[in-house]
């Protein structure tokens, strides 16, 4: 079990842990039924809550210290207050956009799925891939989670996968590399 | 376990990390590390632009530069740590046709570039590495947003050796593969009919040199050369008049800046040659910071030809070449992205149908590069209106001209070209050039004159 780094104080901490996994697909729309769509590590929810506590907790003490300094002890009290919630009211949302990532690799092209409220799915065709990388930031690195990156042509395609797990996006990455070697298009 | 690479073997974590071996790129399917003395070369930008402060700030004012020279020298200190430790984290291996690279301490990076969708791969060497015997090897790709791959530094003969390896990996499974052929770029001797792998240099064909007393005086005559011309002569005569070199200290750094900015140009294009080679259209130059690029054949997206309006008048022109990959801010474009090169054409009439030919071989060459077709047909095509003062509205190559058109019957014997079996047919003809407003098909589209410059730009045809 991979221990989460120490939270910090403002950490909207969750109440509940939906796996997203093991819940009916949120945004199947009809036509996507022959689709097997994969989802990204239940850990990446985790690490969306860790990057969002450590921006909401300097942000929520900076603009308390400020306010606070600049008018009353009470109003630097309310901005930090009303700033963990807007922190909190934010992990809500991140909880939904992480249970709407999905992918598919089917023969010739992956699909990538994203958004709740404007809803994006990509397909690449393989050969067009021009190249390709995975990142792990630190926090991703500590739940041993990696971002794979497809980079096109088109500087609108963006395919990326977050919170895959580690060997899983090394594999992922690998296959995708010989794929796009086997199919590639050119330019 | 947390800097264990992403797409690390799980039973080794570290490679056996020899210090760059001998032979690196006979034997390129291990992992590599660069070169030892690779912080010291990234540095050394960092290095040479805070000595010139330093020097910058002794100049102005002796009094206080002492405070100045601690905090650079932290600075530097900090630089060449953080170079080192990007040393010791970075490593490099080719396999299965694709380039591995994995960097970076906090945030891991783990980048696949599969050699047939490479772009260009380009050898640099600056100032300092040229001391030191490496180079840096750029892939370029063809992603919207970075930039590839690069790899700093290593050895300058591992790094020439690499790029060939790479290159004819590039070409074997993409042809392969992909089932089209694109077709290599034929050079004179026939007897080398493509590399073999391991080849020690490929043979190639010079189209044209840049004449750098010529290049001097057409950057001088561009708008940035005028602008430093004007301002130095600015500084000179306020310093003449005023007698006291006290009063343009403030305006030092600007005019400086100004300086060096029309110094990166000629550095950039000095000894430009364009030569076509069986892996690719090769363009090299550079006076203190050389750079040798190969262009893939079939990745040139578009060649343009700039005639600005002082240029005219001697009868230079500017061939730029397109590859596709991210677009790049003007200052940074001469280093990597848009490669430019300047034509000489020549203004007497003695030299001037030479020149004009050599304008048309170069244009011609790297045009038949962009529709992946051979040169031989495509080489004499003269440039109607190139150097003259006529307007741009002959046509390069027209869609649909008849393959004996385009090369002239005896040129054989001044180039050996010219003799070869009879070209493919032209599966993409390589543009017209009309006026605007004729331009009847939108993907080649015909000169565009603007009120200076006039432009002529070719673009390679979707291939059917």
């Amino acid at each position: 079990m991979l221990v989460a780094e120490p939270d910090p104080p403002t950490e909207p901490d969750p109440v509940t842990e939906p796996d997203p996994v093991t819940e009916p697909d949120p945004v199947a729309e009809p036509g996507d039924a022959g689709i097997r769509w994969q989802r990204p590590s239940p850990r990446l929810l985790r690490a969306r809550r860790i990057q969002a506590g450590l921006v909401t907790a300097p942000v929520a003490i900076a603009g308390g210290l400020v306010a606070g300094a600049a008018g009353s002890a009470g109003l630097g009290l309310g901005i930090g207050l009303g700033l963990v919630v807007a922190g909190l009211l934010w992990e809500r949302f991140l909880a939904r956009r992480v249970a709407a990532w999905g992918y598919a690799e089917r023969r010739d092209d992956l699909m990538v799925r994203r958004g709740v409220m404007i809803r994006r799915q990509s397909v690449i065709p393989y050969g067009r891939m021009q190249f390709i990388d995975v990142t792990a930031g630190p926090v991703e690195r500590s739940l041993g989670l990696a971002t794979l990156r497809m980079h096109t042509a088109a500087a609108a395609s963006d395919a990326r996968i977050p919170g895959l797990d580690r060997a899983r996006a090394a594999k992922l990455r690998d296959q995708l590399a010989s794929l796009g070697e086997a199919q590639a298009a050119g330019l | 376990m947390t800097h264990l690479p992403p797409g690390g073997p799980p039973s080794s974590p570290r490679p056996p990390s020899p210090p760059v071996p001998p032979g690196v790129a006979d034997d390129v399917a291990g992992w590599h590390r660069l070169h030892p003395l690779s912080p010291l070369v990234r540095a050394g930008r960092h290095l040479v632009t805070i000595g010139i402060l330093v020097l910058v700030l002794l100049f102005a004012n002796q009094n206080q530069a002492g405070g100045d020279l601690i905090v650079d020298l932290v600075i530097v200190a900090v630089v060449l740590a953080g170079g080192v430790v990007s040393w010791l984290v970075t490593r490099w291996q080719v396999a299965d046709g694709v380039l591995r690279i994995d960097t970076g301490l906090i945030r891991r990076e783990s980048r696949r570039f599969p050699l047939s969708q490479v772009q260009a791969i380009d050898v640099v060497q600056t100032g300092l590495a040229r001391v030191l015997g490496l180079a840096d090897i750029r892939l370029r790709m063809a992603g919207a947003d970075s930039s590839g791959g690069r790899l700093a530094c290593l050895p300058l003969a591992d790094a020439e050796q690499l790029r060939e390896r790479l290159l004819s990996m590039a070409r074997a499974p993409g042809t392969a593969a992909a089932g089209k052929p694109a077709a290599p770029y034929r050079v004179a001797s026939p007897d080398v009919p493509s590399g073999p792998p391991g080849a020690a240099r490929l043979p190639e064909r010079v189209l044209f040199r840049v004449d750098s007393g010529r290049l001097a005086g057409a950057i001088t005559l561009s708008r940035a050369g005028a602008f430093a011309a004007i301002v130095v002569a600015a500084m000179a005569s306020v310093v003449a008049l005023a007698g006291q070199t006290r009063t343009i200290a403030p305006f030092l750094p600007v005019g400086l800046g100004i300086v060096l900015a029309v110094w990166r140009q000629f550095n950039g294009e000095y000894g430009t040659v364009v030569a076509a080679a069986p892996d690719g259209l090769r363009l090299r130059s550079g006076l203190v910071q050389t750079t040798a690029e190969t262009i893939r054949p079939g990745r040139v997206q578009a060649v343009r030809l700039v005639e600005p309006l002082v240029w005219r008048a001697f009868g230079w022109c500017r061939l730029e070449v397109d590859v596709a990959g991210p677009r790049q801010r003007r200052e940074n474009r001469s280093e990597s992205q848009r490669l430019r090169a300047l034509i000489p054409v020549g203004s007497s009439s003695d030299h001037r149908a030479r020149d004009r030919r050599a304008a048309g071989h170069a244009t011609a060459a790297v045009a038949a590069g962009a529709a992946e077709r051979p040169l031989e047909g495509a080489v004499d095509v003269p440039l109607p209106g190139v150097g003259s003062r006529r307007p741009l509205c002959g046509g390069l190559v027209r869609p649909g001209v008849p393959e004996d058109h385009l090369g002239p019957a005896g040129e054989g014997a001044e180039h050996p070209l010219g003799a070869g079996p009879s070209p493919a047919p032209a599966r993409a003809c390589v543009g017209t050039a009309r006026r605007r407003g004729q331009a009847g098909e939108r993907e080649h589209p015909g000169p565009r004159r603007r009120r200076s410059a006039r432009n002529l730009r070719i673009a390679a045809r979707p291939r059917p």
